[in-house]
């Protein structure tokens, strides 16, 4: 028998031999996370009377280091979409979204070393930064988000390259989607610190940068001779600031589907996860399934027992029944069908993006679509369904 | 309306808390090598911990192995942070309470060759050995690359064979 199993087998008896009090460890643990989360709020609470005071001498600017936002209240009131002074994001989550976005972007990343900043302040951008090796030596991806009015014309200027005559920037190419790819060399430095840079202003409300640099860390930048290139492409940083731009609610805060710890996050591709991320937190979901293209998940009412089937799926091509245009070129149909048992409704909206993406998302007042009734309405709103379908979160699941 | 949430909230975890503590506890005292009060701790850290993403664990696929990732995570975090002041000692600190006498030899010579090894070397034996976590899953569990985990489980491997004698089938008690 190989050593290995012999270790195995015997790690599996030693652990077996130790017991312990369950409940009593649970119990101890739910004291522990009450406090937890209050010291969260308290420091939510102090986050703000801080930047009351700062808010008179902070720059806005995109990129700066703001004080580390440690956390957030999931329990405060409701927010609007469309409050753009609503903005939180602990350092952990900042983390873990540059981390997850890099996986996404199919980054090869040795040894990486992630260090984030919150932020619960519209002013103050949210960052993170990790340092790696990329096969051919140290690099540096850094993250930048600010929460923004997108109606705001000073942001135009960010994301729109100047007149090639006087630019600081050796390329500059203005894209579509509210979006700017940047390359240039910071002159005087030993080598050049060379930098590419994709600002993106999200509809959602966030000013988004993501830059590489060919050096580790500023420190560097004065002594050492670099010679090549950043090795991240334009082209995978502007992956980078979609993922990052699809991890964020237009609440002014992410989503699981970004801030999941790196390593647990599901396939890429799959519609259920992206759909479980969307869905209004205060929904309980009973079970759940799906393909690659269609996801769906029951949510219950516990109190009540009443289910309401929701299901998402991307679709090729329909019929199209478009009643409104979002201020992003998307259409949006709404409708409501009868089902196949007697009083049971289908709430459908659908989103069709300018890039073609179209997502449909139904839900019905039933267990599933043939199923008999369970209750008058649906447990998720028409309006909560719209956000569902709307979310730019849909553009990480193709 | 309020209250009922809260409860609900606190039910739940308080499910998912006592039927994932047992086994948070066996791979928290593998981690910390037999110190039962330290995994105890451990593992009240970890829960804690997913009791306040609570409200997002609908979202997440697979908690348990979620909450097993947070574990090995804070483990690493606080050996980083204590490690300046640990010193190994040549006798376990705290005698594991050991419930099953079938083999005690056997086990208390595996927990002081895992006390042994660096904290993210034992991390990555207790993933691969005890929890079956293939080299990806481990090297994306400790924020590490697949390299970085074949050369830790090898380097490891090489220590515990040399530490316990080849086989550790030879350490067992005889019936």
């Amino acid at each position: 028998m190989r050593f290995e199993d012999d270790l195995g087998r015997a790690l599996r008896h030693t652990a077996g031999a130790f017991t312990t009090d369950r409940r009593s460890l649970a119990e101890g643990s739910l004291v522990r996370g009450r406090r937890r989360l209050a010291r969260r709020r308290a420091s939510v609470v102090a986050g703000s009377a801080l930047t009351v005071a700062l808010l008179a001498t902070a720059g806005a600017q995109l990129g700066g280091q703001g004080g580390a936002g440690k956390g957030r209240d999931h329990a405060s009131k409701p927010r609007l979409a469309g409050d753009y002074r609503h903005f939180a994001v602990t350092a952990e989550e900042m983390e873990n979204i540059l981390h997850n976005g890099m996986n996404r972007a199919g980054i090869a990343v040795a040894r990486p070393k992630v260090q984030g900043t919150g932020s619960s302040d519209q002013a103050r951008p949210a960052t993170a930064t990790i340092d790696f090796e990329d096969g051919w030596g140290a690099a540096r991806v850094t993250l930048s988000v600010r929460r923004v009015d997108p109606a705001e014309q000073d942001l135009k200027k960010l994301i729109t390259c100047p007149p090639e005559k006087g630019s600081p920037y050796e390329e500059c190419t203005t894209q579509p989607d509210n979006r700017a790819v940047k390359g240039y060399t910071e002159a005087g430095k030993a080598g050049g610190v060379k930098k590419w840079a994709v600002t993106m202003l999200s509809p959602n409300g966030y000013l988004i940068e993501v830059a590489t640099h060919n050096v580790p860390m500023a420190k560097q930048a004065e002594s050492a001779l670099v010679s090549r290139n950043p090795r991240m492409n334009p082209g995978k940083l502007r992956s980078l600031a979609m993922f990052v731009d699809g991890s964020f609610a237009r609440d002014g805060e992410p989503n699981s589907f970004g801030t999941v710890v790196p390593g647990a996050e599901a396939e890429s591709g799959d519609i259920l996860p992206v759909l479980k991320a969307l869905l209004p937190e205060r929904l309980h979901i009973h079970s759940e399934g799906g393909s690659g293209a269609e996801g769906h998940v029951v949510v219950i009412d516990r109190k009540t027992g009443k289910r309401t089937y929701v299901e998402a799926m991307r679709i090729a091509g329909d019929k199209e029944f478009w009643n409104e245009t979002l201020a992003d070129g998307t259409k949006v149909g709404t409708r409501r069908l009868t089902g196949k048992q007697p009083g049971v409704v289908q709430l459908r909206v659908d989103a069709l993006r300018v890039n073609g993406l179209w997502i449909s998302v139904s839900a019905y007042n039933a267990p599933s679509p043939t199923s008999r009734r369970s209750g008058a309405q649906h447990l998720i709103t028409e309006e909560e369904l719209k956000a569902v379908a709307t979310s730019r979160t849909w553009l990480l699941a193709r | 309306m309020r209250r009922s949430r809260t409860w609900s909230r606190t039910d739940e975890f308080m499910e998912f808390a006592a039927g994932r503590a047992g086994h948070l506890h066996r791979s928290a005292c593998l981690l910390t090598s037999g110190d039962t009060h330290l995994a105890e701790d451990l593992v009240q850290e970890t829960l804690s911990r997913m009791y306040a993403l609570w409200g997002r664990m609908s979202r997440i696929d697979n908690p348990a192995a979620y909450a097993q990732t947070v574990l090995v995570r804070t483990f690493l975090t606080q050996r980083r942070r204590y490690s300046a002041s640990e010193r190994p000692l040549a006798e376990l600190p705290d005698g594991p309470a050991l419930h099953d006498g079938n083999d005690p030899a056997l086990r208390l010579a595996l927990l002081q060759a895992l006390r042994e090894l660096p904290p993210k070397d034992r991390a990555v034996v207790v993933l691969r050995y005890w929890e079956d976590r293939s080299v990806e899953e481990t090297a994306h569990a400790l924020n590490v690359s697949s390299a970085a985990v074949r050369s830790r489980s090898s380097r490891a491997l090489a220590k515990l064979r040399e530490r316990l004698g080849g086989s550790l089938a030879e350490l067992r008690t005889p019936a």
